[in-house]
C-alpha cells in the first residue's frame, strides 16, 4: 500500500515537472505584459485569464477588457469592465470601449449604450457625451440636447460641428424630380444638373440622332426602319429621364459619403474629444 | 496520510485555457486556387425573359468580340441584374441608361471607382433602382 | 510513513531544484515537445515565453527559428518570414545564418514575394563569407523562376546544378508544352479564328471567322457600291470590333491554357518531386 502511494506521488510530481517551468504567478503576469506590449492580444488575454484565477484586481480586468476590445469582442470586454470596482479604472475601460465603437463605425451601439446608460455613471458620461452627439450627427438622429449642443464641444470646434451637423442633416443637394423634369424638357439636361456633363451630352446626342433618323426614314417612306428608330429613340428618351432621377440620388449619396468621411477624420483628429492626459490621470 | 493526499492534490496541474480562435496546421498549396463565385440564378419571369436575350448574345457575340465593356458588371450582366432585382420594364430603362453612360468616354475616372482586377469601372445595378438605401458608394481614389 | 514523506520530498526537490539555465532548457524542451505533437499554436506561445525570460538570449535563435517553422506549417508565411528574419539576426555562426537565409528565400517564394527572394539571394551571393554556395543560389533562383511560370529561365538556372538535371528537363518539357501567345495572335490576325482553333476552342474560332467574313464582305460591298458612310460604319463598329476581339480571344485562350498547365505542373512538383523544394 505504501509502495503504491509512493509510486503515485512520484508519478504525479513527474507529471507536474513536464509542464512549462515558467509558471509562477509573477512570471505569467510578466509574460502577459510582454505579449500585450507586442500587441499579441489573443495570447495576452489567455495569460491574463490564468492570472485572474490567481489574483483578480482592477488592473487585470482593465487589461483584459483592452485585449478583448482590440480583438473586436466588445461583449467580452464589457463583462470585464463591469467587474472593475475602482470607478476611475472602470471609467478608462468604458471610454476605450466607446472610442473603439466609434472607430468601428458602430454608431447605433454608442447611441443605445449612452441612452441606456450601459456601463456609464456621471463621471464617464461627461467624457462620452461629445462622442454620443457625434454618433447622433453621424446617424442623422436628433436629440433632446440639440439646442445646447454648443456647450458640449470645445469652443474652437463648435463651428465645425455645426457645419457637419447641417451638412449631414441636409444631404439632398439635387432633387431627383427636378432632374427628371429637366430631362423631359431637354434630353440630358437632368444629367448635367447632377454634374454628369458627358452623360448628359451623350443622352442628348443619342436621343436626337434616333429622332432624326426616324423622321428621315418616315419622310422617305421606309416605315419599318422608321418605327425601329422611333422605338429606340423613345427608349433612350425614357431611360434618360429615369437615369437623371437615379443620377440625382447617386449624387446625393456621394455627397453624404464624402461629408461622413470628412467628419470621421475630424473626430479622429480630435481623439473623439477625449483628453488622454485627463483619462490617464483618473486614478 | 492526509498530508500525502493533500500534497498529491496540490501537485496535480489544473490546466485550462480560454480559446477565441486558435489557428492550426494548414496544407501549403503551390498552385494558387482562384475561387470564382457565380451569381445565383433567378427563376422570375423578368430573369427568364432577360436570359432569353442575354444568353444567345453571350454565346454568339459577347464571347467572340473580346472584352469590350469598360464597366463591371458588363452591360449584358447589368441587364440581367437589373431585371432580376426589379422587373423587365425598369430593367430595360436601367440598361439603356447604362448604355448611354457606356458611350461617354470622357469623364469616367471622375465618377466611377476602379476595380483592381482587370481595371474595370465599378457600376452596380443596385445604384440605379431609385432606392437610396441600396446605393453603394465606393470613394473614387 | 515518515520514510515515505522523506522519499517524496527528495524526489520533488530533485525534480524541481534548478537554476535559471535549467529552467530555460526545460522550457525549450516543453515547447519543442508541443511542436512535435503538432500543437503549433501552443508551441508558439511557449517559445514566446522562452524568449520573454531568456534575458541572455541563449535560446533566441532556436526559439525564433522554431516559431517561424510553426507559422510555416500554418501557411502564415508573412509571420514565418518575420521570425526567420529575427533568427538570422541571432544566428550563432555562418552556417546557421546561411541555412536561415535559404529558409527565408523559400518562404518568400511560397509567399510569392519574388523581389524579396531575389534580394536575399543577391545578398548571399555578394557576401564574401558565403563561398561555395553558387550552385544552391542557382537552384533557388530556378525555383523562383519556376513559381513565376518562367520555365525557360528556370531550366537555365537548373543547368548550373548537376543534381537538378531531371528538374531542368522537366522545365524544358513544360516550356515546349506551353502555347506561344504571340504566335497565336499573329495567326489570328492573318486568319481570324485560327488562333482560337489551335488552342482547342474550335466553336469560338469558327464563329469568329464567320463574323469577320460577314462584316468584311458587307464593308467591301458598301465601299464598292460607293456607300462610304455605310462602309465606314460597318467597318468601324462591327468588323473592327470582331477582328480585334478575335485577336484578344486568341490571347485569352492561350493564356488560360498556359495557366492550367502551370497549375498542374506546380501540383505535380508539390506531390511527386522528392528533391529540395520550398
Amino acid at each position: 500500500m505504501r509502495g503504491i502511494l509512493l509510486a503515485v506521488l512520484i508519478l504525479s510530481v513527474c507529471a507536474v515537472a513536464q509542464q512549462s517551468p515558467l509558471q509562477s504567478p509573477e512570471q505569467i503576469e510578466t509574460f502577459a505584459r510582454y505579449l500585450f506590449n507586442k500587441q499579441d492580444y489573443l495570447r495576452a488575454s489567455e495569460q491574463y485569464q490564468i492570472v485572474l484565477r490567481i489574483k483578480a484586481n482592477d488592473t487585470i480586468y482593465e487589461l483584459l477588457s483592452e485585449c478583448y476590445i482590440q480583438l473586436d469582442t466588445v461583449e467580452l470586454a464589457d463583462t470585464y469592465i463591469a467587474k472593475i470596482s475602482k470607478s476611475s479604472i472602470a471609467a478608462r475601460g468604458t471610454i476605450e470601449r466607446y472610442k473603439f465603437l466609434f472607430r468601428a463605425n458602430r454608431f447605433s451601439e454608442i447611441i443605445s449604450g449612452f441612452e441606456n446608460r450601459r456601463g456609464l455613471n456621471d463621471n464617464t458620461s461627461r467624457y462620452i457625451h461629445p462622442l454620443y452627439h457625434a454618433a447622433c450627427i453621424r446617424e442623422r438622429k436628433t436629440t433632446r440636447d440639440d439646442d445646447v449642443i454648443s456647450n458640449i464641444f470645445p469652443s474652437q470646434d463648435r463651428d465645425s460641428i455645426a457645419y457637419y451637423r447641417n451638412a449631414l442633416a441636409h444631404t439632398e443637394k439635387r432633387n431627383p424630380y427636378i432632374a427628371a423634369l429637366l430631362s423631359t424638357v431637354i434630353p440630358g439636361a437632368g444629367k448635367m444638373y447632377t454634374g454628369r456633363y458627358g452623360d448628359g451630352a451623350m443622352a442628348c446626342i443619342s436621343t436626337g440622332l434616333f429622332t432624326y433618323l426616324s423622321i428621315i426614314n418616315f419622310q422617305h417612306h421606309h416605315n419599318t426602319r422608321a418605327y425601329i428608330f422611333s422605338a429606340l429613340g423613345g427608349l433612350y428618351y425614357a431611360s434618360n429621364i429615369y437615369g437623371s432621377a437615379a443620377s440625382a440620388q447617386v449624387y446625393n449619396a456621394e455627397y453624404t459619403v464624402s461629408v461622413q468621411t470628412d467628419f470621421d477624420a475630424f473626430i479622429a483628429r480630435k481623439n473623439c474629444f477625449i483628453d488622454e492626459n485627463e483619462i490617464m490621470g483618473l486614478r | 496520510m492526509l498530508c500525502t493526499i493533500l500534497a498529491f492534490l496540490l501537485c496535480v496541474p489544473s490546466a485550462a485555457q480560454t480559446k477565441l480562435s486558435h489557428w492550426d496546421e494548414s496544407l501549403i498549396h503551390y498552385a494558387v486556387i482562384d475561387s470564382a463565385t457565380g451569381t445565383k440564378a433567378s427563376t422570375s419571369l423578368s430573369a427568364t425573359l432577360s436570359g432569353v436575350i442575354v444568353v444567345p448574345y453571350h454565346i454568339l457575340i459577347s464571347d467572340v468580340d473580346g472584352d469590350r465593356c469598360p464597366f463591371t458588371p458588363t452591360c449584358s450582366a447589368f441587364l440581367m441584374d437589373a431585371c432580376n432585382q426589379t422587373n423587365i420594364f425598369q430593367g430595360a430603362l436601367m440598361f439603356f441608361d447604362r448604355f448611354t453612360r457606356d458611350s461617354n468616354v470622357f469623364d469616367r475616372d471622375e465618377h466611377y471607382p476602379v476595380a483592381k482586377k482587370r481595371h474595370r469601372y465599378i457600376d452596380p445595378a443596385s445604384n440605379y433602382r431609385l432606392r437610396d438605401s441600396l446605393i453603394i458608394i465606393v470613394p473614387v481614389k | 510513513m515518515k520514510r515515505t514523506g522523506i522519499i517524496f520530498l527528495l524526489c520533488a526537490f530533485s525534480l524541481f531544484a534548478q537554476d535559471a539555465k535549467d529552467l530555460l532548457r526545460r522550457q525549450y524542451d516543453y515547447a519543442r515537445a508541443l511542436q512535435t505533437e503538432g500543437k503549433i499554436f501552443d508551441a508558439v506561445t511557449e517559445y514566446e515565453r522562452l524568449i520573454c525570460f531568456d534575458t541572455l538570449r541563449l535560446y533566441a535563435f532556436d526559439a525564433n527559428k522554431n516559431i517561424a517553422d510553426c507559422y510555416r506549417r500554418a501557411a502564415q508565411f508573412k509571420n514565418a518570414i518575420r521570425y526567420t528574419g529575427q533568427s538570422i539576426v541571432c544566428a550563432k555562426n555562418q552556417k546557421t545564418m546561411y541555412e536561415q537565409k535559404t529558409e527565408l528565400v523559400k518562404l518568400h517564394i511560397l509567399n510569392r514575394s519574388f523581389a524579396s527572394a531575389a534580394n536575399v539571394l543577391h545578398e548571399i551571393e555578394q557576401d564574401p563569407t558565403f563561398t561555395n554556395h553558387s550552385k544552391e543560389i542557382h537552384y533557388w533562383r530556378g525555383w523562383m523562376s519556376l513559381f513565376q511560370d518562367d520555365w525557360e529561365m528556370a531550366a537555365r538556372e537548373f543547368a548550373f546544378v548537376d543534381s537538378a538535371a531531371a528538374l531542368g528537363q522537366f522545365c524544358l518539357q513544360m516550356q515546349e508544352k506551353r502555347c506561344p501567345v504571340t504566335t497565336l495572335k499573329i495567326f489570328s490576325a492573318i486568319i481570324p479564328g485560327s488562333g482560337q482553333m489551335l488552342t482547342g476552342h474550335v466553336w469560338s474560332g469558327l464563329l469568329s471567322l464567320g463574323w469577320n467574313v460577314l462584316w468584311g464582305y458587307l464593308t467591301f460591298d458598301a465601299a464598292l457600291a460607293n456607300r462610304a458612310g455605310d462602309a465606314l460604319l460597318i467597318g468601324d463598329l462591327l468588323w473592327l470590333r470582331f477582328y480585334t476581339g478575335n485577336i484578344e480571344n486568341a490571347e485569352k485562350f492561350a493564356v488560360e491554357k498556359n495557366t492550367l498547365l502551370f497549375q498542374d505542373a506546380l501540383r505535380y512538383l508539390q506531390d511527386e518531386f522528392k528533391g529540395a523544394k520550398p
